[in-house]
């Protein structure tokens, strides 16, 4: 009888140390771990000639959303003139914010900015617009796959 | 000069358009101008096999395009080294923005008041089968190739600056047809493929607000391959059931006909064509295709662990189990 009691109070208070409060805490903003002057430099220009025409990301209902002139605006353009004006620094930053949104928490090389383009032989998966660091069989050698990397692991360097 | 017909290759595509009215525009800094940075979307695999389809998006395909060289055997025989080849890029069933053509050069900035274009537009490139760019590439003038100096402001084709595509220049309106020169590489290149590509533009908008734009055009992509004189006919594709081109098409529809012939009765007949119609569905799946099949909505049990909660929760409530194709759940674990 008191055995079986002790092993309920036993049971109970295990139970009651198994209580934990749960934090839910933000993450950290992505954007505080990346250079924007470097993303300026050497990434945006890799995303706007590669990835901003209207049928790939260009669109702004896909992810990945690129502005670039004579493209997607971020303001809709009432002329031509307008359309194909250089980029405003609102535009650079929101190219920048939806950039960094990719995977931050991942390693580097995991990250789908640079694991979706590769060629399928070298991990590329599921990218609707192929392999586009295909400079070579394994991808990872591209220029522009580097100029991301570095970007991505704190490395780049705005020349 | 007399250019004989070779190849003939239409695939739908999409868009808006021309928003490269003028060649010179696929050389300039994409940042900094309306460009494309050196990328003239050919359908080539160093370019992903993208074509112009890729900013002017839901094209009805109806367009085609047609390829001609001046030497015919160029597409029979194959090609010989360092020849030189006249090839003229034809766009066929001209329909967007065709009803300004006949103002032909007649409109634009300089009419007033502003009548809008009908400008086309094309882009093509000659690959190995290794996927890289092969031969020399230049301009017609006056029926001539222009091997030495700069062509003219008004030639009609622009070579792109580091020589490896031609586009249109966009000199003139309501084009359909556009020359240019190839000289093939030196002997052992092996086949070879003309990647090409052309857009039907609609004029834009029609206003001076918006002279050219990605919509309302048509785009139509193709590649047609050219065996080096010769040399040994190329392996035939494999990886899958839906190899293309007319050759490859011509084989299908030769098979389709023998087994026609060979088989008599009607029953087996029907039988035959039902056959080799669900052949023809056959179609190799690229890795790069299957996002839509990976997507969660296209399993049946996206997640199995789901599925046990929601049996555990019907049994629990409703006193009954099964229909949801998962073990699970289990009595006396309320």
């Amino acid at each position: 009888m008191y055995r079986s009691r002790a092993s309920g109070v036993s049971a109970m208070i295990l139970l009651v140390g198994a209580c934990t409060t749960v934090a839910n805490e933000a993450i950290p903003d992505p954007a505080t771990k990346l250079d924007e002057t470097v993303f300026r430099c050497n990434v945006e220009p890799i995303l706007v000639r590669q990835c901003s025409y209207n049928g790939c990301h260009g669109n702004p209902a896909g992810p990945l959303r690129v502005y670039s002139p004579g493209k997607l605006r971020a303001n809709r353009p009432t002329n031509i003139d307008d359309a194909i004006a250089p980029l405003t620094e609102a535009e650079h930053h929101a190219n920048f914010r939806s950039t960094v949104g990719f995977g931050v928490d991942l390693a580097v090389d995991d990250n789908p900015l640079l694991r979706k383009p590769l060629p399928a032989a070298a991990g590329g998966f599921e990218h609707v617009g192929g392999a586009i660091f295909s400079g070579n069989s394994a991808g990872t050698s591209d220029p522009q796959y580097i100029a991301i990397h570095d970007w991505l692991s704190g490395k780049g360097v705005c020349k | 000069m007399k250019l004989a017909i070779v190849a003939s290759i239409v695939l739908g595509g999409a868009g808006v358009a021309a928003a490269f009215p003028t060649g010179q525009q696929f050389d300039l800094d994409p940042m900094k101008e309306d460009g494309a940075g050196g990328i003239a979307f050919t359908g080539a695999p160093r370019w992903s096999n993208h074509t112009c389809a890729v900013c002017h998006t839901e094209t009805p395909g109806k367009i085609g395009i047609r390829l001609e060289a001046d030497k015919p055997e160029l597409f029979t025989d194959g090609w010989r080294p360092n020849q030189q080849y006249h090839l003229r890029v034809v766009l066929e069933n001209d329909w967007a923005g065709v009803a300004l053509k006949a103002a032909g050069d007649n409109c634009g900035f300089s009419i007033e008041p502003y009548k809008a274009c009908d400008q086309n537009g094309f882009a093509l490139e000659m690959n190995d089968s290794a996927g890289r760019v092969v031969g020399k590439l230049v301009p017609v003038v006056a029926n001539a190739c222009v091997n030495s100096g700069t062509a003219p402001p008004d030639t009609d084709v622009r070579i792109l600056t580091d020589g490896t595509a031609a586009t249109h220049n966009g000199a003139h309106m309501g084009m359909t047809s556009w020359d240019l020169c190839w000289t093939a590489p030196g002997s052992g290149g092996g086949a070879i493929t003309a990647f090409v590509t052309v857009v039907d533009g609609n004029g834009g908008d029609g206003t001076l607000a918006f002279p050219t734009n990605a919509t309302g055009d048509d785009v139509a992509a193709g590649a047609v391959p050219i065996p080096e004189a010769g040399a040994a006919a190329p392996p035939p594709q494999t990886g899958g059931c839906n190899a293309g081109g007319d050759a490859d098409r011509g084989l299908a529809i030769g098979i389709v006909l023998a087994v026609l012939l060979a088989v008599r009765r009607r029953r087996a007949r029907l039988a035959a064509v039902l056959a080799l119609a669900t052949a023809a569905g056959c179609v190799h799946v690229r890795p790069r295709q299957r996002e839509t099949l990976a997507k969660r909505s296209m399993k049946f049990a996206p997640d199995p662990a789901e599925d046990e909660l929601d049996l555990h929760m019907q049994e629990s409530r409703e006193g009954s189990s099964g229909g949801y194709g998962s073990s699970g759940g289990g009595c006396g674990c309320n």
